[in-house]
């Protein structure tokens, strides 16, 4: 997806830190098992999180294991891996095949269609085994693109089309915890949707694509601006964070929690300030 | 229902909720069915049991606190003096929110929008639409309902609800280091530590 659901490094304790990377390079370990180089391209922290809140809700046996990695090869790493670290590869191949081919469809971009065809034939499979996902992303990107079309001002529905198909993804099992989990999955996918709006407005009014917040950008001073589009990002978070705070989870709640209430504000914090730079120059 | 849900889970009723949660884990460890493989059909049994439970006791105490959001019971209870008020439509609206059919509830509304955008109008939809998880809309459509008519205590009180999420998080969000990503705000936060540590020091 986007990469906004991160930790907050410096207030993670090391042994966290250290249980974060394992859960991470296992993800990475387990697509470049399933899927090959191209299927661990698809790597991302999105799914590490929804890896690590699927264990600690479910508390499957971790298999720990310590390889070398292409990247870093002077070092050993450590992995977890389980059945949910496929699952959580799985969905990554799902949402990067179809996000390539959007780029593909909206910008022409012909490496975005070499990436998607390469990783075509694990799509096909993972797609197979999960038709519910697999139908879920394919009618957000369409819902999504219609409303673009409109020109749907309003934030909630547009957001509320990324939430609804992340909530599909946050379900592994059928179970009593699938409401709380598809509350948590829809309020973190609104909030990744305005997130990443955010992060584009500037360029979206520019290039007169859509964009949801760019209403408010152009009439508003950039004070109340951000006031306001910080104000409805709590709104997002704090719902997510209620539903998880439902959840009896107590392995890594601490990273999950690290994540929840700070990490994603992360770029939020880095694309403000990197406007504000740019505002000082002019 | 069960009848005492903290007995199940074996702790006190005044348990913290991650005492709660770390009770859950021990239970559902012990009774899962593939841990009992000897006799599973019981193990099962008891499996569900702690997690009602569980659920059971998260649902207690949200009414408590601070619930609110989609999925849960949203309600509409005007006061005895305001029901005679209500159109037709706004009756049907109420009912519908407090049936817990929100969207049903919401195409009434903006069926009449155009002609009745009166603060009860915007009072029903801001609660039809948390029910449906527009977080946005509530919000937006409690202020407007407020604004109209700012005696009502109905209005105000929904308002504070809908804040209350939000100062919730942020509160938790400064003990994970929020406040340390704002490297703008950074410096004035330090300075405010400073000023503060004289006199409110926690510890």
């Amino acid at each position: 997806m986007f990469g906004y659901i991160v930790v907050n490094q410096q207030e993670l304790q090391i042994s966290d830190y250290k249980r974060y990377r394992a859960y991470y390079c296992g993800l990475c370990r387990t697509l470049k098992e399933r899927y090959g180089i191209r299927g661990q391209a698809t790597l991302s922290y999105d799914m590490t999180f929804l890896m690590i809140l699927l264990n600690g809700l479910y508390e499957p046996n971790l298999r720990e294991e310590s390889h070398i990695c292409a990247l870093h090869p002077m070092k050993l790493h450590q992995m977890y891996l389980n059945s949910i670290s496929e699952y959580a590869a799985d969905m990554g191949i799902l949402l990067s095949y179809y996000n390539l081919m959007d780029d593909w469809k909206d910008d022409k971009n012909r490496k975005s269609r070499m990436l998607a065809r390469g990783i075509k034939k694990y799509f096909n499979a993972v797609q197979e085994h999960y038709p519910e996902k697999a139908k879920a992303i394919e009618t957000y990107v369409k819902e999504l693109a219609s409303c673009e079309t409109k020109n749907e001002e309003n934030v909630d529905l547009t957001a509320g089309l990324t939430g609804t198909m992340l909530s599909e993804l946050f379900v592994w099992k059928k179970d009593i915890w699938e409401p709380d989990l598809r509350r948590m999955g829809f309020f973190m996918g609104k909030f990744i949707y305005l997130m990443d709006a955010f992060e584009d407005v500037k360029d979206d009014t520019m290039t007169e694509n859509y964009n949801p917040w760019k209403q408010f950008y152009q009439k508003e001073p950039t004070e109340i601006f951000e006031k306001r589009v910080e104000d409805i990002l709590i709104l997002m978070m704090s719902d997510c964070a209620q539903a998880f705070e439902k959840l009896p989870i107590v392995q890594d709640a601490e990273i999950l929690r690290n994540i929840i209430y700070a990490g994603v504000w992360s770029k939020y914090e880095a694309v403000k300030m990197k406007r504000h730079k740019e505002e000082a120059k002019k | 229902m069960i009848a005492d849900p903290y007995r199940i889970l074996g702790v006190a009723s005044s348990a913290t909720d991650d005492e709660i949660k770390k009770a859950y884990r021990a239970l559902s460890k012990k009774y899962h069915p593939d841990a009992n493989l000897d006799h599973q059909e019981q193990a099962e049994e008891k499996f569900k049991e702690v997690q009602e439970a569980y659920q059971q006791i998260v649902a207690m105490r949200e009414k408590g606190t601070s619930s609110f959001g989609f999925g849960q019971q949203w309600n509409a209870d005007r006061t005895k003096s305001g029901y005679g008020e209500d159109s037709v439509d706004m009756q049907a609206a109420r009912d519908y929110i407090n049936a817990g059919y929100y969207q049903e509830a919401l195409n009434i509304l903006n069926r009449m929008g155009a002609v009745d955008q009166s603060a009860r109008w915007y009072y029903y939809s801001a609660v039809a639409n948390a029910g449906i998880g527009n977080n946005t809309t509530a919000f937006d459509h409690a202020q407007r309902a407020v604004a109209l008519e700012p005696y009502n205590l109905e209005y105000q009180l929904l308002l504070s609800k809908l804040q209350q999420g939000s100062s919730w998080y942020r509160e938790k969000g400064s003990s994970y280091g929020r406040s340390s990503l704002n490297t703008n705000l950074c410096l004035e936060f330090c300075c405010m530590n400073l000023l503060c540590g004289c006199c409110c020091r926690s510890f």
